[in-house]
């Protein structure tokens, strides 16, 4: 059976990492149908908005919820935190022309699109390595990427 | 041990130098632009104790750690490239760096352990005139690469709301 990918929303992600009392489910199978693909600059800024008390839930709510997840919170792969290491950043931030670089990504490398959003495109942008739906970069631009520019552009 | 963690306009000043006057760490760091004799000295005691034990294979001086920089500091050159390279180094050159650093330089990942540092970074910054001012979400992120890297790392930074955080008074260089 094939794994669907999907990239989780902001209210996926406030229910997976807010939840008070999460626990492990024993009786759960192993077999994953679906997984939630999370981009780590989502989780920076749950974190920016809890501590600027912008929600209801509390820091240390998080902070329980990454520490679950690193004890498996969920079934194992459930989420995937796609995070921007080294070997991401060479492959993203860069535009190649047969392996050779020729120059800056633009889409990320470009002042008018907002630091997290960058990151956000970074991760997600699809390449020979990335295992999840092509259309999940789309998705995530479609639902951040023109409000984050707006924003940009109205504060100048 | 004691990393010391570059921001986005030293990490742009460091690399100027790198590829410049101190031919990739062949020559020494020196201070200019925001690079201070202090951060020159600790640059250059690190590639020193690198080059030492990568030719000896001896560790008579005692680790001085590394020169780290969050991939969040590379995304921020490239977006800002005009302003903050002023032409002194190539995107090529910046590319074979991020893909091979020196062994004395770490690359730190954007991850889930920098989100649980990142929740320890405050919001807010009291200014020497008793001002609060609010720390942007990008200097957080070295901040909390800064945290990562153990308690005794240091932070080179020239934002001055950063310079003012208190938890990093110490920890400044």
């Amino acid at each position: 059976m094939a794994i669907r990918t999907r990239l989780l929303t902001r209210a996926d992600i406030e229910r997976q990492f807010l939840r008070s009392g999460r626990t492990i489910d024993t009786s759960e199978t192993d077999s994953i149908e679906e997984i939630g693909i999370c981009p780590v600059v989502e989780l920076l800024e749950l974190c920016e908005l809890l501590k600027k008390g912008k929600l209801r839930s509390s820091l240390t709510s998080l902070q329980s919820g990454m520490q679950a997840l690193q004890e498996g919170p969920v079934r194992r792969g459930e989420i995937v935190i796609i995070a921007l290491d080294q070997e991401r950043l060479a492959d993203s931030l860069f535009e190649r022309d047969d392996h050779l670089v020729i120059g800056l990504w633009s889409p990320a490398a470009n002042r008018n699109v907002s630091p997290t959003h960058s990151v956000r495109r970074l991760v997600l942008r699809p390449s020979d390595q990335t295992w999840w739906d092509g259309d999940i970069y789309a998705e995530a631009d479609a639902i951040y990427g023109v409000v984050e520019e707006l924003e940009i552009d109205t504060n100048g | 041990m004691a990393d010391v963690v570059l921001d986005t306009n030293i990490l742009a000043d460091f690399l100027a130098q790198f590829f410049g006057t101190a031919r990739r760490g062949h020559a020494s760091f020196a201070k200019q632009d925001t690079i201070t004799g202090e951060l020159a000295r600790k640059i250059n005691q690190i590639i020193r104790w690198h080059d030492w034990n990568l030719e000896s294979g001896e560790d008579e001086e005692q680790y001085p750690g590394m020169v780290v920089a969050s991939t969040f500091a590379f995304v921020e050159i490239g977006r800002k490239w005009t302003d903050i390279v002023k032409g002194r180094f190539q995107v090529t050159q910046m590319a074979a760096f991020v893909e091979q650093p020196p062994e004395w330089f770490a690359i730190e990942p954007v991850d889930e352990n920098l989100v649980v540092a990142f929740c320890d970074a405050p919001t807010d910054v009291l200014m020497a005139h008793g001002e609060m001012r609010a720390l942007e979400w990008a200097d957080a992120v070295h901040i909390a690469t800064a945290f990562g890297r153990g308690d005794d790392s240091l932070l080179a930074a020239t934002d001055r709301e950063m310079r003012q955080v208190s938890v990093l008074q110490d920890r400044l260089i």
